[in-house]
């Protein structure tokens, strides 16, 4: 009976135009975000190239000043942006700040404010609504057909009818999301630039898992409101507005409460106090060569340096511990949860950015005092070993068990609402 | 009168309805929130960057060597705008600084990301909670306009009076218009009021003048989506189809578009990458300077000298002169570039009224991209004079006493902030873009409802 149930739900919701269309809108969109990503990663591929080979060329040798510090582009980032942008950088080691990124100022602009669409946006945003379109009238719509208390009044458990309306659902909607997955992986494929190893397509495996929990959690969402509300249009105008407020406002308010609470110097403050010290030093140094005294020793200019980047540590750890607060209050809202979950697993999170910075902060430190005086062995310094897998997997599991959680929460609501309603 | 009849009674069933309150409550709470938000955010971002022009003017007066100061170069910062408040743009650290020194090309200066929240979530600005959000609002109350009254068959009932059908749209229109804009100038009003008994935030002259035309394109814009909410009301036949399709259109014209048209552009007028340029610059100093060398010597060997008599000042001022010019041609090359790149972009990315809304929202607040355009643009004017002060002064030998050298004459560069009257007229082609839009979808909602059949 439950697999009947499933074979129904299944026929129905494949054979509706709604559903055409959805799934032509989700091939597409699949579609294009693999196209502008498998691009645009081959622009950070030969942009990286070029970055080392001019450096290594040109700025290594003659400008002593410039070190630069880049972590080679990610593959999976086609599948999850995230934090790449931030993984490509430049250092200056000057004397009064020891660590700043370049970005040249030869680019568009306007690319600034626009997020690629990755996969994991297209799902994030799209998909979730895209979801909840097909499954807001699973219940409330046979209720207003009346084909409910008909199905009702067969040998049938109510929970079996539940469960066999979700599974239908939810295969009706993995097969537009399974062949967009498809075709993503063959742009991929496609590119010379391309070539993923075992330890990647494990990844991918992963991230689609994430991607099919959270595509899960927002079916079990609408079929949920369905069982609860009455009318089809009350349930969608319903799931609409948990959408605006889950999926749009609540991750981007991790931050502004976060800083009601947690306070965190900006960079300026951190600087005019490091110039500061600085400068007292240095007017102490004139004074001493005026009374001829002899002036700083080795050990003294150490003492001075450590003392600076004790200041920049503190301020590190402070916007650390400020944007670890945003993070945990955004995981109220599963779409932020999914962001954090895919980010981490495809290894574009915050987690590798964090180690990318500390791995970027003491190789400048090394480079401080001691630079390597041939090419050969400052590029040995330079490399950057991104985060295991079975690390990341660790780094993801808060966000891991949340979604499962969540889903499961979800279901059960959506059976006891559906337990206690009336089949009229 | 009959169209007063009908727009009281359109604004009754409005009130009456659960979603009048839904409304009010979302656009309270967004609104006043998101200018709230903002506004704290202004006030640090400001903050800081009062403090970084302090420190960098410290910086350049404790300088010991003209030399020193050529070597570790200037930053130069725009001012925030006072209406990043309303509209976030393209504002950032990354854009609104720029750092050059007498040996190096301009650069944006960014800083490293060891906040990355906000890099994955950034903050929501009024711009984007009037674009996305309240036009969801919007659709929600105009998606039944007519199909519902057909559905409950009082459609027919209503036409059956002797009141012509462009009476009855019209007052839907107005009553439908003006129960959507109590909620959202009410919001609109608190985030004012919380702006300006704010110490943070100071609305000069002009920036009132700004505000009146961001309010002013905010209501054209939601009139926009009322239309189009009206339009495929008239040719649905039940309410949820209309509810669907425009829901669809949402998607595509709030989320799709304005993601994809940027890169669709990109992709069919593509400009050199950074890095490319950044290449090309190499290449044209190595040239630069074999051409100078040439130079020299051809001078040397006219003059019957052996080796060139030229002191090392001269050779500076010689290769740095032919470097400039070069500097600036192959600047003006890529900005040119990017001036047709950035046409593209807007152009494909104006299929959607959201990308129009928010080009206007950032232009009017001059946090858009053009106001990066003008600190690049300024930076390439300044940068010649910078560098020419500190070659004038470079041999001149400073007993080194350790006391700071003079920099109280140093050009300094000043960010001219574009005038409301500039402003505007950036954005009316814009806006007319917004109200030819607002007017055909009115039409084709006239026509559909006359159309259309009652049953």
């Amino acid at each position: 009976m439950f697999w009947r149930i499933v074979g129904k739900e299944l026929l129905e919701s494949v054979s509706t135009l709604k559903f055409l269309l959805m799934a032509i809108l989700i091939v597409l969109l699949f579609s294009a975000s693999g196209f502008i990503c498998v691009r645009g990663y081959k622009r950070s591929v030969e942009s990286y190239r070029t970055g080392q080979e001019k450096y290594f060329k040109t700025v290594f040798e003659t400008d002593r000043n410039s070190l630069r510090f880049a972590a080679p582009p990610r593959q999976l980032s086609i599948f999850a942006h995230g934090l790449e942008d931030a993984m490509e950088s430049t250092f200056f080691l000057q004397r009064a700040a020891k660590f700043s990124k370049r970005v040249p100022a030869e680019s568009n602009p306007i690319f600034a404010a626009i997020r690629i669409p990755d996969i994991a946006y297209i799902v994030m945003v799209v998909v979730s609504l895209l979801a909840m379109f097909h499954t807001y009238d699973s219940i409330s719509g046979e209720r207003e057909r009346g084909t409910l208390g008909l199905i009702l009044s067969n040998p049938i458990s109510r929970g079996t009818f539940l469960l066999g309306k979700w599974v239908g659902r939810y295969l009706a909607l993995l097969i537009p999301l399974g062949l967009g997955f498809v075709i993503v992986l063959l742009q991929a494929q496609m590119s010379s630039y391309i070539d993923f190893k075992t330890e990647d397509w494990i990844r991918i495996a992963l991230f689609c898992v994430v991607t099919f929990l959270y595509v899960s959690l927002w079916c079990s969402l609408g079929i949920f409101l369905s069982a609860k509300t009455r009318g089809t249009n009350i349930s969608l105008l319903t799931l609409f507005i948990i959408w605006t407020i889950v999926v749009i406002t609540l991750p981007r308010m991790g931050m502004p409460i976060a800083r009601a609470f947690v306070s965190a110097p900006s960079r300026s403050e951190m600087e005019a106090e490091r110039d500061r010290v600085s400068r007292e030093r240095e007017d102490n140094y004139w004074t001493r060569r005026a009374q001829g005294l002899p002036g700083f020793d080795v050990q003294e200019s150490a003492v001075a340096v450590s003392g600076a980047e004790q200041l920049e540590q503190e301020y590190m750890r402070r916007h650390n511990y400020l944007s670890a607060v945003a993070g945990n209050i955004s995981r109220i809202s599963p779409a932020a949860v999914y962001l954090y979950a895919s980010t981490n697993i495809v290894g574009t999170g915050v987690e590798d950015n964090s180690k990318f910075l500390d791995t970027a902060l003491a190789y400048i430190s090394d480079m401080r005092f001691g630079m390597p005086p041939t090419g050969a062995g400052r590029q040995k310094v330079v490399e950057f070993f991104p985060i295991r897998l079975t690390d990341n997997l660790v780094n993801a599991k808060i966000d891991l068990i949340l979604l499962v959680f969540t889903n499961i929460l979800f279901f059960m609501c959506a059976y006891l609402f559906f337990l206690r309603s009336d089949v009229k | 009168m009959m169209l007063r009849a009908i727009i009281e009674r359109e604004m009754l069933e409005n009130l009456k309805n659960v979603r009048f309150f839904v409304a009010i409550i979302l656009c309270l709470l967004l609104v006043t929130m998101s200018i709230f938000v903002m506004k704290q955010d202004y006030a640090d971002t400001n903050k800081a960057s009062t403090l970084r022009d302090d420190l960098d003017k410290l910086r350049i007066l404790s300088s010991r060597k003209y030399l020193a100061l050529g070597q570790r170069g200037i930053k130069v910062q725009k001012p925030i705008p006072s209406l990043t408040v309303f509209s976030k743009g393209i504002n950032s650290e990354k854009t609104d600084m720029m750092w050059f020194s007498r040996y190096q090309e301009p650069a944006s200066l960014g800083e490293l990301i060891i906040n990355p929240y906000n890099e994955l979530f950034p903050l929501l600005d009024y711009s984007f909670i009037v674009g996305a959000i309240v036009t969801l609002i919007v659709i929600l109350f105009s998606y039944g306009t007519i199909c519902r009254e057909r559905e409950d068959a009082t459609l027919k009932l209503m036409l059956s009076y002797a009141v012509p059908r462009h009476t009855i749209l019209l007052g839907k229109w107005i009553a439908g218009y003006i129960c959507i804009l109590f909620p959202f100038l009410i919001s609109l009003l608190m985030g004012l009021i919380m702006i300006s008994i704010s110490p943070d935030v100071r609305f000069q002259g002009e920036d009132w003048g700004a505000l009146v035309a961001i309010v002013a394109a905010s209501l054209i814009y939601i009139a926009l989506f009322f239309n189009l909410g009206l339009f495929v009301s008239a040719r649905s036949r039940h309410s949820s189809n209309a509810l669907i399709v425009l829901l669809l259109i949402w998607i595509s014209v709030v989320i799709i578009i304005p993601k994809i048209a940027p890169y669709a552009a990109g992709y069919i007028y593509p400009v050199p990458s950074d890095k490319e340029i950044m290449m090309k610059h190499v290449t044209l100093m190595d040239d630069v300077l074999k051409r100078a060398q040439a130079e020299v010597l051809a001078e040397a060997k006219r003059r019957g000298q052996d080796k060139p008599n030229i002191s090392q000042n001269e050779w500076n001022t010689k290769w740095v002169s032919m470097w400039n010019g070069e500097f600036a041609r192959v600047e003006e090359e890529v900005d040119n570039k990017l001036d047709k790149q950035l046409l593209m972009v807007k152009g494909l990315s104006s299929i959607s009224p959201y990308s129009v809304f928010d080009y206007i929202m950032s232009d009017l607040a001059n946090t858009g991209t053009s106001s990066e355009l003008r600190l690049r643009r300024n930076v390439n004017e300044y940068r010649p004079r910078f560098t020419k002060y500190i070659d004038d002064r470079m041999d001149y030998n400073v007993q080194y006493t350790g006391g700071a050298v003079s920099t109280t004459d140093m050009p300094r560069m000043i960010y001219f902030t574009p005038r409301l009257g500039e402003r505007l007229n950036f954005v009316l082609y814009l806006l007319s873009i917004l109200v030819i839009e607002n007017v055909i979808l009115f039409m084709a909602a006239f026509v559909s409802f006359m159309r259309c059949d009652v049953r």
